[in-house]
């Protein structure tokens, strides 16, 4: 997968990063992996930079199934930083028809902004910079 | 946003045209006008223009009522024609997430493709002359 996810418990924050074309497949095995990590707890918060994906690139099952298998709850705030104008879209209409769900989805241009609202503006830098050093989810993840 | 409809009967086909902003009012007063015009048909088709819509400020419970309102049916095949990135991308997850509907949605940003897979791409120029002189819909009105 072209991304993954490190874990920073002192902020009870989940980091993920993502880059180039993310399929369905890609989203899953990203949510199948953190739900079995022992060092995740459904009420992190999670920063999810996309801001290098330019195409996802699934289908109705896909998109199901990452619903399904969403390992956040209540308590949980995701944000999801986006550069490209057509993930963006996706990225809303998912919010909008996912609004049931019990964690706390949002969808941000900015990623200061997405900080902000997670709490963590003033860790910035560090923050990039684990975010810079997330190694790829390989198959056997 | 202003939007308008009108149906052609002839060729069993919805002429759906929105432009500006989006929103649920607009959306939801268009497919309840739709659903109550005696010309309707489930099974018809449908072609959107919504390649002059500029921004789309839709809610969860705006996208809810509206899915539960479509009138569409199996058999209906409806083509939605965008040009903004952004509505592209609502639209494509819209189509994803709703993939179990009977009807069969399909979202272009070609118009040109949107009428070939529909059938009626040797109508364009009077279909596109009708979509432009559509006025617009009142919020709780019909169509033309």
């Amino acid at each position: 997968m072209p991304g993954g996810y490190s874990i920073d418990p002192a902020r009870s924050l989940v980091l993920s990063r993502a880059w180039d074309v993310l399929t369905g497949a890609d989203l899953s095995r990203h949510a199948r992996t953190l739900a079995s990590d022992p060092g995740f707890k459904p009420d992190f918060n999670q920063l999810c930079d996309f801001r290098d994906v330019t195409e996802v690139r699934a289908d109705a099952a896909a998109i199901r199934e990452l619903a399904a298998l969403n390992p956040f709850g209540a308590g949980a705030r995701r944000a999801l930083v986006v550069s490209s104008d057509v993930v963006f879209g996706m990225a809303r209409m998912y919010q909008i028809l996912t609004e049931t769900s019990p964690d706390e989805f949002e969808v941000f241009r900015d990623l200061d902004e997405a900080l902000k609202w997670l709490g963590v503006a003033d860790e910035k830098a560090e923050l990039l910079r684990a975010l810079s050093a997330t190694a790829p989810l390989t198959q056997t993840d | 946003m202003p939007f308008a409809f009108t149906i052609d009967t002839s060729r069993r086909l919805v002429l759906s045209r929105g432009w500006g902003v989006l929103t649920d009012r607009e959306l939801v007063a268009h497919v309840r006008a739709l659903a109550q015009d005696p010309r309707f048909r489930p099974d018809l088709h449908q072609l959107c223009d919504f390649v002059d819509v500029t921004d789309v400020k839709v809610t969860a419970s705006g996208v809810r009522e509206m899915t539960g309102l479509n009138p569409f049916g199996a058999g209906a095949r409806r083509a939605m024609a965008v040009s903004s990135d952004v509505a592209y991308g609502m639209a494509r997850m819209y189509q994803i997430m709703r993939e179990d509907a009977p009807d069969e949605v399909e979202v272009f940003r070609d118009i040109d493709a949107a009428l070939e897979w529909l059938g009626v791409a040797e109508a364009k120029t009077e279909l596109l002359r009708t979509l432009s002189e559509l006025p617009p819909l009142p919020d709780a009105g019909r169509g033309k």
